[in-house]
Order: structure tokens, then sequence, then C-alpha cells
């Protein structure tokens, strides 16, 4: 936030006094603490509060007193401010995708950028959380044609998230072998995919010691991009970001890249 | 395998060298045509087929962040065309926007060797590279824009001239460009201030300069270069009915602009079936006004020599239209009232580039009058070798749709069954009904390899047959002695839809649709040299305006080595005498 969002510019002289953050969530947050607005919103409610945004924006009378915890003078008032901004930029975590309603969230959030730029510029952009998330997605894409959720078991790519994602498939019990690279699903994942982990071997790369190393039948330690190696990662609004090369890795630590040409040659040649 | 190969009998088309249908043999020898082979080579015996150079697509968006988030917003269309693995090629999708992979597998089994991406936002051009080490099976190249940025503005407020240049020279050695595209300019830009600039003439807000004058300075800065591939030029006010005029209002703006070393054409324009909408005489510029301005361009086209152009060809069916120009593309969304998405790229792309799904019908007057206009004027242009066939892949159709378009330009017969079910719009509002011409194969060659070789200005090895050219060779399964193509249109689709066999650098990489992929291409790009006194200038001055406008540092910009050596084919252009 200091730094892209509370940070002077050439069109926003202060950040502080000229640019106005307003924090929507279901309990007080850290965020909502250095926010200009904090609104809070009933649990489970974001589809309907985002709903009721857009139809007051396009005019509609509703017919309750609230939604998700909002008088409708409050969500008008919201509605205002949105459409009176120069450039608006919504922001969502991962808890608008998990709470109820799920992907429809985000098509009603979509939806209501959508409605917003007939009146001026709005724009969205996930918050991934972890670092690089953009740039897996990225090359997914283009190899696949899918961001995530990718299966290959037909020999081509199919596409099906809440299917072919990882929690997914763990809590069906489908994989007999994992492999890990960079991420810790012992740590994050719910306790019904960590069971299946757990009881599968997995192969795990990541320069650090996680939880998943606990579990971990193979271990690989690899150099961290950005300071032991070199690397592209891409950052959350889509730019391609070259990170260098500071000190060298430990003797005998190679990067991620290195270690999967590696496996994936050996995997050639068992094969022929 | 053999590295020589002797292709006996072929019925050659060959515009570049002016063969016209002869029979002939040609000696492959590492990559390389060759006037004979020595020691041994494997012979193939064409039996009088059809040979063509590899195909040359100029215009097709196939790489970067644009045609990503395309593929990411639209599963759906994915999912109707999944494709398996091979023993030599590998698994994807394919429909409008295919991954990497089987965009050149599927551009393979067509007979096209070399596919320029013409829409590149430098500032992302380190994750282009990233995604060209997929791109397997094709020879390309990278056109980044210069349309929008607020560099570009800077130096065409100056009036500094040189120093335009030099940014352009600068960003095109950093990122591996090969040329200069100009998308929408100004326009895009102004939209991000909420302005709807489609005017030429009007004010790109807070700069008090006009898409007119950007325009100019871009097209003068590209032939003060000396840049092989002239200005790339989507205008502004694209989409638009009546636009006819505000388009051959820009070229007539830039007409007086010197070409350099005495070349006649200093702009290409792009996709101009979206840039020639006419409308009905004294009516206004509705969708319901809409009347076909081909055969009016063509007649500019005809008389104005300055200037080269593609098609944009719809092709009617599922298409995705992506572009540099974000507020054409809203206006399409308005539309569609369907999915959208906009990319803001700041400084360089502040308006974004835009994403929306269309679907082109002959039932809508609106489609159908505009599937007439280019086909009005590539069959009435007197000179084919400026007259480029393109789909603008996905925009107005998929690539794979090229054997479609070509049956629509050679068979009139083709045209009329296809018009029978159209809008009456089509009839009424155009005059493709009555044009009687039909390209032939000879035509054909030009404006599929020799002309947007040419255009490319990699036309010494690319785009022709004749000995020193690349070894990108297409066989197509007919002997055209034989068979009356324009009688005979499934046959014009199903002859250069699956080629017979396709050449890349020598090696054979599709043979009956079965295609091998291969890592061995390239990525053409222009390192234009600068005087050491303009280098010095361009760099402290791009250090402090990056430093003071972008969110990363100046040395982060150029795409490293590592990730384009491999890949790249540098064309040096000696541009030391513009001045400092």
């Amino acid at each position: 936030m200091s730094r892209y969002t509370r940070a002077p510019g050439l069109y926003i002289k202060d950040g502080k006094k000229d640019r106005q953050i307003w924090v929507v969530d279901v309990r007080k947050t850290i965020s909502a603490g250095v926010a200009d607005r904090f609104i809070k919103i009933t649990s489970g409610s974001d589809l309907e509060v985002i709903s009721a945004l857009r139809a007051i924006a396009r005019g509609r009378i509703l017919e309750v007193d609230s939604v998700g915890g909002l008088s409708v003078g409050e969500l008008t008032e919201l509605v205002e401010a949105m459409k009176s901004a120069k450039y608006g930029v919504l922001f969502f975590g991962l808890g608008l995708t998990q709470s109820k309603g799920r992907h429809r969230n985000i098509d009603a959030a979509i939806r209501l950028i959508q409605d917003m730029n007939h009146f001026t510029k709005w724009g969205m952009m996930p918050m991934r959380g972890h670092y690089n998330v953009a740039g897996a997605n990225k090359t997914s894409t283009w190899q696949t044609g899918y961001p995530y959720a990718v299966d290959y078991a037909r020999g081509y790519p199919r596409y099906q998230p809440g299917e072919y994602t990882a929690v997914d498939m763990l809590v069906r019990g489908e994989p007999d072998v994992v492999l890990n690279i960079a991420a810790d699903p012992a740590a994050h994942f719910p306790r019904g995919a960590v069971k299946h982990l757990a009881s599968v071997p997995v192969i795990n790369l990541d320069p650090k010691r996680n939880m998943t190393s606990l579990l971990a039948k193979v271990n690989i330690q690899t150099a961290i991009a950005g300071i032991e190696c070199d690397g592209a990662a891409t950052r959350m609004d889509g730019l391609p970001l070259y990170l260098k090369k500071v000190v060298d890795p430990p003797e005998g630590i190679l990067p991620d890249r290195d270690v999967l040409r590696m496996i994936y040659e050996e995997v050639r040649r068992l094969k022929k | 395998m053999s590295k020589q190969v002797i292709l006996t009998n072929g019925r050659v088309y060959d515009p570049m060298n002016g063969i016209d249908g002869e029979l002939k043999d040609i000696c492959i020898s590492n990559g390389k045509i060759v006037e004979r082979v020595e020691g041994s080579a494997k012979k193939i015996d064409l039996k009088g087929r059809l040979v063509m150079a590899g195909g040359v697509d100029m215009h097709s968006h196939i790489v970067g962040s644009k045609v990503g988030v395309g593929r990411a917003m639209c599963p759906e269309d994915h999912r109707k065309d999944p494709v398996p693995k091979t023993k030599h090629t590998r698994a994807g999708v394919g429909y409008t926007m295919p991954n990497s992979y089987v965009i050149g597998y599927r551009y393979s089994a067509m007979g096209y060797t070399t596919v320029i991406e013409p829409a590149l936002p430098a500032l992302k051009a380190l994750g282009s590279w990233e995604e060209m080490e997929d791109l397997h099976n094709l020879d390309s190249g990278l056109l980044p824009m210069f349309c929008n940025s607020m560099i570009t503005f800077h130096y065409v407020k100056e009036g500094d001239l040189s120093g335009l240049a030099a940014y352009i020279a600068w960003v095109l050695q950093k990122v591996g460009g090969l040329g200069v595209k100009v998308v929408n300019p100004g326009g895009t830009y102004a939209w991000a201030h909420g302005v709807d600039l489609r005017d030429p003439d009007g004010e790109v807000p807070g700069w008090g300069i006009s898409p007119r004058e950007i325009t100019r300075a871009l097209c003068q800065a590209v032939e003060s270069l000396g840049l092989p591939h002239m200005m790339h030029f989507h205008p502004n006010n694209l989409g638009r009915v009546g636009n006819l005029e505000t388009t051959i209002r820009q070229l007539d703006a830039i007409r007086d602009i010197k070409g350099h070393g005495g070349r006649k054409h200093i702009c290409h324009l792009t996709h101009m079936s979206f840039e020639t909408l006419g409308n009905v005489e004294g009516a206004g510029t509705e969708w319901k006004d809409i009347a076909s301005g081909g055969l009016e361009f063509a007649k500019y086209f005809n008389k104005n020599k300055h200037f080269t152009a593609d098609l944009g060809q719809i092709t009617f069916g599922p298409a995705t239209t992506m572009t540099g120009d974000g507020p054409f593309e809203f206006y399409l969304y308005q539309l569609t009232g369907g999915k959208w998405t906009n990319i803001a790229v700041d400084v360089e792309l502040p308006g974004g580039a835009g994403i929306v799904p269309y679907t082109y019908s002959p039932k809508a007057a609106g489609n159908s009058v505009q599937w007439t206009i280019p086909l009005e004027f590539a069959l009435n242009v007197d000179d084919v070798w400026r007259c480029i066939m393109s789909t603008d892949n996905p925009n107005a159709g998929p690539f794979t749709k090229y054997p479609l378009v070509m049956s629509w330009l050679m068979s009139k017969k083709q045209r009329d069954i296809w018009m029978e079910d159209m809008h009456k719009f089509a009839h009424e509002r155009s005059a493709l009904p009555t044009i009687e011409r039909e390209w032939s194969l000879y035509e054909m060659a030009i404006s599929t390899r020799a002309a947007p070789a040419k255009i490319l200005g990699i036309e010494s090895v690319k785009g022709h047959i004749g000995v020193g050219a690349d070894a990108d060779i297409s066989v197509y399964d007919i002997d055209p002695t034989k068979v009356d193509l324009a009688k005979n249109p499934d046959r014009i689709i199903k002859t250069f839809s699956t080629s017979y066999l396709t050449f890349l650098r020598g090696e054979q990489v599709s043979k009956k649709g079965v295609v091998k992929g291969t890592e061995d291409r390239k990525v053409w790009s222009i390192h234009p040299e600068l005087n050491e006194g303009l280098w010095t200038r361009i760099n402290k001055e791009l250090e402090e305006i990056m430093n003071d406008w972008y969110s990363h540092s100046f040395y982060n910009y150029p795409v490293p080595e590592r990730y384009r050596a491999h890949l790249e084919q540098k064309i040096p252009v000696d541009s030391t005498s513009v001045p400092a």
C-alpha cells in the first residue's frame, strides 16, 4: 500500500489525501485499519451485496431496507462514490472466491466493474496471495489454454476448477503420487486433502524446509530465484519481472528448472 | 535423416522470382535452397503438385498478454476443440485461441512457416519471449506498440524527432522487436482519461497533441531510422460506420512523408475491413446506415501508392477480438453485452488492450456488409503486391479459416454460394455481387508469401524459393493444370487446409496434415544502431523518465539475452545518420 497506493504519482500528488481506499470485509482487518473507510458486511452475503450495488447503479429501486447488513442508504453512498471516482480499482482476495457463491461472486464483481465503466474508469485485480501465482497461471495458459486446474489424463488438457484443482483431487483420494513445487500444501490445505497427501509419496521442491517437507518422501532443496539464481516472475498486474542472481547457491543446489529438467529426462529415459 | 532433399517435378508458383506455374526441381541443403546438392540427398517426386514458398502471415495474434488473457477468460472456447498428443507433437487445444504448440502445428499443417505477432506491449516483452519458447514450428517476430506511450507523446510534444527515433531504436534493441506498431494513436490513452477521441485532429488530453501528429511523427521516425518494415498502422476510429472518411484522412496525412532509400511505401494499413466502412449516401453513421467502402477504398489505394494493406477478412462463425484499441473493445462489448476484458499497461498503454469474444453472422446486416468490404477491395486493386490476405487472427476469424478466404478470392462461384442466404444488405450495399474477378494462384502466392515477406523486410530469405532463401516450402496435393479451382471452391478449401508437405528451414514439419513438432526456428528482430551521441542521450533520458513514471527500474526493462539469444535472428540496421 505504501509503495503503490499511498505513493504520490504524476496525477495524484498526495496519495493520502487525493486517493481513497475503502475496504469491504466481514471483519475489521489490518487493511481496514489503514483505509479511509471500512464497510462491514454480513458473512456470506457477497453476491447479494454486489448484485444490490449493480441494481442501484442502474437506477433500480430496492424493495428491502438493507442487504448484507448495509442499509440501502449506505449501498447508495458506495455506488455514488464508485461512480464519481476518476479511476477506480477493485482488488479482491481469496475471501470472495471461497465464500458462498464462489465463482458466481466473481462473475457478479466482473459485471459490477463492467457496469461502472459506463460512468467512469474502473478495473479489477485478484490479490493472489502468494508470490508469482500470476506467472504460474500465465505459463499454464499458453501451454494448455487454461490457467490452472488442468487434467491431462486423457492425453489432452481439460479444465475444471472444483474437479481438477489440487484440493479436490486430494480429497477424492485420486493421486497416487504428488510432485509439489514451491508450495506448502501440508500447511494450507484442508485436513481431508492433507490426509491423502500423507498417504502417498510426495516429491517436494523448495528452497526451505516447510510443513510439506515433513511428510514428503523426497525433499530436493532448490535455489531461491532472485537471490541464488536468476529467473522471471510475473507481478500481480501481469508485468513480467526479471530476477537477478545475487549470490551462488550452496554447493549442489540447483534452480527448480534444472531439477525438473533432470527429472523429465530421466522419466523419458526410463520410458524408452 | 539426410539434411539434403531434392523435390522434383513441382509445379512452382514463386512470384518473387517471376515463376508462374513452371515444372521445376528444388534442392535443399542445410536449411537453405541451393542450386544443386552435393553428395547424398533424399529425392521426393512431387508429380506435378503445386509448390509455393512457406506461407508468411504478417498479422496474426499468437503470443503475448492479450492472447493469454483471452485464452484464460474463455475456457468454453477451447473445450470444443481438444487436441491430443501424438508421437511427434504435444497436446493442447484449438478453436479461436489455441495454446502455443497447437498454433505452430496448425500453421505447419496449412503450409505456413512465418507468422508475425503484431501487437506487443514492449514493457511485457520478457513474458512474450518466454512464451515464444513454446511457440514451435514457426519463424516469428514481434511488433511493439509505440502509439499510446507517454514517452512517445513526450517526444512528439517537444517536436524532438531524433529523441522519438532513438526511443524506438532503444526499445527495438532492448526487447527484440521487428518493427513499429501503431494502434489508435492517442485514442487508447485518451480513453484512460474518459475521453472518446476518434477524430484524428482531436486533442490527446493533457498533451496538446493530436493523433495526426503522433502518427506523422512515428512514421517519420521509422523512415529516419531506415527500418525495413514500415509503420504498421491500425488507425483511429476503427469499427465505426462511415470511418472510410477518417481512414483516408489519416492516410492522406502521411502521404508526403519520404520513404528511406527511395522506397514508395511508408505505411502498412492493417485489417482494412474494419477501417473502410462506408455509409449510404446522405444517411448517418448508425449501423443501419452501413455500406461497403471496399470499392471506394480500392480506388483510393490504386491512386495513392504510399501504403500497403491487409484484409482482416471476416470469416463468419466464432472469433475473439483482441486489440491494443481498448476503447473499440469497450464499444464492441456494449454491442454484445457479453464477456469483456481490458488490460491497462500504464505509461505505455494506459487505456489498455481489450478482448471481446464475438460471433460473426451472415444473417446480421453489419457483419454481412463488413464481409463484402475486403473482398470488394481485393478484387479491385491493381497491385496485389500491396494487398495481403489476413483475418487479423483471431479477430475476424481464426487463421485456420484462411483456405475459406482463399476460396472467396479465387472463386466467383463460391462467393455466389455464400451470398445466397446472406443478409440482403450484402447484396444492396455492396458491389461485390457484380464483381467477376477471381484471383489466380500466382496472385495468391503473391498475397500470402512474396508480398508479406517484402513488406516485412525479410524478403532476402522468406517468401520465395530462389537460391539462398530459407528452405520454407509448402507443397499442396493438387496439379493446378488439371483442376479448374474457380469452378471447384471446395477443392480450394481442401487443398489449402492441409498441405501435402511443409518444410521449415529444410526440415519436413508436416505431411498430409500429420505434423512433426520442431523447435528449430527463429524470432526475427531489428537492431537499429544509433550514433554514439544519440545512444548516450537516449539512455540518459529514458532512465530519468522511467525512474519517474514506471513502477520498475530502467535496468529491469530489457529482455535479458538468456531468453533471446538461442531464438533471435537479428537484422542490424545502420541508423547512425539520425542526428543526436
